[in-house]
């Protein structure tokens, strides 16, 4: 029968907490590694890390820069369409107040009366003082001498 | 002896009479329409014969001279005439447009329209002679400036008279076709305006 070890007997520290000489090769933990020499405990509160703390780009951030762009685009359409609105509001006067002739028009043809035939012959006579034959035909725009020959 | 020199004389005067006659019936001869499709060679054939052109050595040496600067005028002249006949056809479009509208509405007031009608449809016609003598003048300018004028100076001179008559005719129908509407269309629309005046009391009661 083996004596039993004392259970107060100091037992050798682990190589991890030397620190007379430390680790003979440590390479650099990024933070948010957890220390397999210290694992998280389920019951005990967790450090607060760097990144927490806003000491560098934390995973949130990203989300809420996401948001803001969403945001600023939603402004930018609701300002669109408002401004549509308001074009499109401004025109519906112009549209009215010109109703009477184009409904007219939409009716088709209405009856003569002699105030719209002689409208319409004005009219004509408008557009035949916009030609002029001696200024747009010339007789001389082809002679010898106009061109020379 | 007296009487025979007489009867030469008169002979020879009615040669060149006839001659004269023939070469002037030649040149007044109005240009017809190029067959559609046709070459250059074909319309400058055309035109030679049409106005019978056929330049001493003269004139053949005074044209070599002086075409090319004379082409370089036509360019300007139908630039030009291109725009201002485009604006008379869109001026005459616009003219019909109003005779269709008023001859609506004058039926819809229970008018007789047929001497409208009538009228609108001259001119039409008058309308589309233009435009045919238009297209065949600026088929006629294009060819002068197209033709190698020094190389064939008989066929470039027929070219520039066939677009001189071509360029008289267009005068003429414009002038004609002004008249018309002044004359007869607008005298017409003007009755039509008179006839539906309403009239006043005094009037309905006699």
């Amino acid at each position: 029968m083996q004596p039993d070890q004392p259970t107060n007997q100091p037992q050798p520290a682990p190589q991890t907490d030397d620190k007379m000489f430390g680790p003979p090769f440590q390479q650099p933990t990024p933070g948010a590694v957890v220390s397999s020499a210290n694992p998280p405990q389920p019951g005990q509160p967790q450090p607060a890390s760097a990144n927490d703390a806003g000491g560098g780009p934390s995973p949130k951030k990203p989300w809420l820069l996401a948001w803001i762009i969403v945001g600023v685009l939603l402004i930018c359409l609701l300002v669109g369409v408002m401004i549509m609105l308001a074009a499109n509001n401004s025109k519906k006067p112009a549209a009215t107040s010109n109703s009477n002739s184009s409904n007219s028009q939409d009716q088709g043809p209405t009856a003569a009366t002699s105030s719209s035939v002689q409208l319409s012959n004005d009219s004509i006579s408008q557009d035949l003082s916009s030609l002029n034959d001696d200024k747009d035909l010339p007789a001389d725009r082809l002679t010898d001498q106009n061109l020379g020959l | 002896m007296v009487k025979i020199n007489k009867l030469r004389l008169s002979l020879a005067a009615l040669t060149v009479a006839m001659a004269g006659s023939i070469g002037m019936a030649v040149a007044d001869t109005p240009p017809a329409n190029p067959p559609a499709g046709s070459t250059l060679d074909q319309r400058i054939a055309q035109r030679k014969a049409e106005r019978g052109t056929a330049l001493n050595d003269t004139d053949q040496k005074r044209i070599v001279n002086t075409c090319r600067a004379a082409q370089a005028k036509i360019r300007s002249i139908e630039n030009d005439e291109v725009t201002m006949l485009a604006n008379r056809t869109q001026v005459y479009s616009s003219i019909d447009a109003k005779l269709w509208i008023v001859t609506g509405q004058l039926k819809l007031a229970k008018q007789d329209t047929f001497q409208l009608e009538k009228q609108r449809l001259a001119l039409a016609d008058k309308t589309n002679n233009f435009q045919t003598v238009a297209a065949n003048y600026k088929q006629t300018l294009d060819d002068s400036l197209v033709i190698n004028c020094q190389a064939d100076p008989n066929g470039f001179k027929a070219l520039v008279d066939t677009a001189r008559i071509y360029h008289d005719q267009l005068r003429t129908q414009s002038s004609d076709s002004h008249d018309y509407i002044v004359n007869t269309l607008k005298a017409t629309l003007t009755d039509f305006a008179n006839k539906l005046q309403p009239k006043s009391a005094d009037q309905g009661n006699q």
